[in-house]
């Protein structure tokens, strides 16, 4: 497929007339390594070949990307384009790319899959938004599954539209705690952004819509119940806790047949085909008659605001979001519904439930970071109010009270 | 003759002040390096820690408004400073009395002794991230090789990296892996104490333990000093360990001082804050040296003192 788009780019490119870009260098800073970085310089290269003259730096960050941009924006020497996800702690160095989508040079986005752009928007005190980034790769999370376990076990693959007594059920059967076999795996440490899937999924949310307050939200009985499942889960031997300190991560449990079930992204499944495993793939499941609802890790492009080369940067963001470069992308979902199609995604079982989870543009459902800008301050007391959770297994609401009391502080630091 | 005089003086004089400024030119590089990357940065930190100061974003003059937030009103800095006293109260002590036992052990007249003291400082020079790595395996609750040493011999693992209670206690378990500089400054010090006073005390029936007391204390104090405030100070800069191998948690329990500095300056980009609070750090710290120093006299013995009294 990607000979096929190839030519086409190259040509469709040069049709365009670059030649006002000749001889410039355009920084691009990722915090994608190994394969995935690859793939980013594979793009790159094919937009130097559709623009002769134009050198693109591609830098890799890695783990430290946020110090490292923060450090680039602060002395005055950012990238030109660069990856980004928080966009309300960088906005004030983001170019708003508003006027580039509706100009001549323009950029459809009646293509990308719905749910995404609110992501990459920031909405001003009088009410205006600027779209600061484009989505170029995505993913959305649902259950991994480890056939054999549930062959082992007698017990029915997972359902879409099952729920999390189905999980638990399943997860019981499985379990053989004598062998350190396990029906599921619950993250004793999780990245807060990635929890909010389960509140959200129960009805809650770490924060209010208007980003002021934690309290009623953070410690509303919806959260409590959530976190008093997992912990349940956990007591009653049907799941295993990771990620207290303890260096063996779910995908080698996972790949070692000890974990029947498993919640993520898109990353671990180069790891489980890698490892041979015989897993499938489903969609979350519900709490009761609840509509689930997942998080979505999005990777934009954004520019910025200093650029010297706004127009050759925007060249470069708008070949990122093009069928033949988002094609290219094998580590996370395609942003273009052409391209989800093109790929045959929608029919391809392991894949579907990733597109099935994009949650449909839900203002009512957007994550604490974009709703208050000092939500990273916050989000450090929620970790720590989850570790201690996990920790103490027992007076959840307490915890929780506390956090959210903690949290509001922080919220107004 | 005027002219013979002054062609060598001016020469003279020429290379007189060529001369002079030889010294000045070798140690150039390092008074550049110094006040280019630690007296410039220093200087600057302090007039940034009276700024609202975002990386990104407009800067503000606020005055003494971070070291009064700080000070009063931060939750976070009181606590992160209470576990750094805590974990200072564990560190300071298990170091010296490590450092002391191996060197004593290493000042004995044995076979290989040379091998044993390279041996026993070899861990020292290991870069603080290969450290962690080895020991986050060591520690795992559940794979790690102490656990299931333990498990040998019938005693039930302790989650050391899991769980609030043993996680400060691991950190300063993996620190005592670097104690080899510690530990050959008091070798030095065990050198120099004449073998003559252990001869005499013997011969008087003193034994050992009373020897270890009376002889090797006394007259090792000021070496013991100077690892003291070395150790002090170390205790309150601790980074590394605490954020690789249990980045502050869980449940914030091995949060320093030092994390917090760290996570304010690049994690939420507040760098007036972050530097307040360095500035609030280095004052701790000196007061303390100060507070050692002023009480030292009380038990730190120096051999010129004695030999003054008797002249």
């Amino acid at each position: 497929m990607l000979k096929n788009w190839m030519p086409a780019a190259v040509t469709a490119a040069m049709m365009m007339g670059t030649a006002a870009f000749a001889d410039e260098t355009l920084r691009f800073a990722t915090w994608d390594s190994n394969e995935s970085l690859e793939i980013q310089k594979s793009i790159a290269k094919m937009f130097e070949a559709a623009h002769p003259g134009v050198t693109v730096q591609v830098e890799s960050y890695g783990d430290g990307f946020d110090t490292k941009l923060a450090a680039g924006f602060g002395a005055g020497d950012a990238p030109d384009v660069m990856y980004m996800w928080n966009f309300p702690a960088y906005e004030a160095s983001l170019l708003p790319l508003n006027d580039f989508i509706a100009g001549a040079n323009g950029l459809d986005m009646t293509d990308f899959a719905a749910g995404l752009l609110p992501y990459a928007t920031v909405t001003d005190a009088d009410g205006s938004s600027r779209t600061l980034g484009i989505p170029a790769g995505y993913t959305t999370f649902v259950t991994y599954y480890n056939k054999d376990l549930f062959d082992q076990a007698g017990v029915a693959y997972p359902a879409e539209g099952w729920t999390w007594a189905d999980l638990r059920a399943a997860a019981a059967k499985i379990a053989k705690p004598g062998e350190k076999v396990y029906g599921y795996g619950v993250d004793g440490n999780p990245d807060p952004y990635d929890f909010e899937t389960y509140l959200w999924s129960n009805g809650s949310s770490w924060i209010s819509a208007d980003g002021k307050t934690t309290t009623g939200f953070l410690n509303s009985a919806a959260t409590t119940e959530v976190f008093q499942q997992f912990v349940d889960m956990v007591k009653g031997g049907e799941a295993v806790l990771f990620g207290v300190g303890d260096n063996g991560s779910y995908r080698e449990l996972f790949n070692a047949d000890k974990l029947g079930m498993v919640i993520s992204g898109t990353w671990p499944m180069p790891d489980f085909d890698a490892a041979g495993k015989n897993y499938g793939v489903v969609g979350l499941p519900a709490f009761g008659d609840k509509p689930v609802h997942s998080n979505v890790g999005i990777s934009s492009l954004s520019i910025a605001k200093d650029t010297k080369n706004p127009d050759l940067a925007w060249e470069f963001v708008k070949f990122y979001s093009s069928p033949e470069a988002v094609a290219m992308r094998k580590n996370d979902l395609p942003v273009l519904n052409s391209v989800a199609t093109a790929q045959g995604l929608t029919g391809n079982p392991k894949m579907a439930p990733f597109i099935a989870m994009l949650p449909a543009a839900d203002a009512n459902l957007s994550p604490a970071f974009l709703r208050n800008p000092n939500w990273g301050r916050a989000q450090e007391v929620v970790t720590e109010a989850i570790q201690q959770i996990f920790i103490d297994q027992d007076g959840i609401q307490a915890i929780l009270d506390d956090a959210a009391a903690r949290a509001d502080k922080a919220l107004t630091k | 003759m005027t002219l013979r005089v002054a062609a060598p003086h001016s020469s003279r004089r020429f290379r007189l002040r060529a001369g002079a400024a030889t010294p000045y030119l070798f140690i150039a590089p390092w008074v550049i390096g110094f006040v280019a990357f630690t007296l410039g940065p220093l200087l600057f930190s302090l007039y940034i820690s009276f700024f609202d100061w975002p990386l990104v974003g407009e800067r503000e003059f606020t005055g003494v408004q971070n070291y009064v937030t700080i000070l009063t009103d931060d939750t976070d800095f009181t606590r992160s400073l209470w576990v750094t006293l805590k974990f200072a109260a564990m560190f300071v002590p298990a170091n010296l009395i490590v450092a002391l036992f191996l060197a004593m052990l290493l000042n004995q007249d044995i076979f290989a002794s040379g091998f044993f003291r390279a041996a026993f400082y070899v861990p020292s020079i290991i870069s603080g991230v290969a450290l962690v790595t080895i020991w986050s395996w060591l520690l795992s609750h559940e794979y790690g090789v102490i656990n299931f040493m333990f498990s040998l011999v019938g005693i039930p693992g302790v989650n050391w990296l899991g769980s609030p209670n043993w996680a400060p206690v691991s950190i300063v378990l993996v620190s005592l892996w670097s104690v080899g500089a510690t530990m050959l400054i008091f070798l030095a010090g065990l050198k120099g104490i004449s073998k003559e006073l252990y001869e005499a005390a013997s011969l008087s029936g003193v034994g050992k333990i009373r020897q270890f007391f009376l002889i090797t204390l006394p007259l090792l104090s000021p070496v013991l000093l100077f690892n003291l405030v070395t150790t002090v100070i170390a205790a309150f800069q601790q980074l590394t360990l605490a954020l690789l191998l249990t980045k502050g948690g869980p449940v914030k329990s091995t949060y320093m001082l030092a994390i917090y500095i760290y996570d304010t300056a690049f994690k939420y980009r507040d760098m007036g804050y972050a530097a307040a609070m360095s500035w609030l750090m280095l004052l701790l710290i000196i007061a303390l040296t100060l507070a050692i120093f002023k009480f030292s006299s009380m038990w730190v013995f120096y051999e010129t003192e004695v030999k003054g009294d008797k002249a």
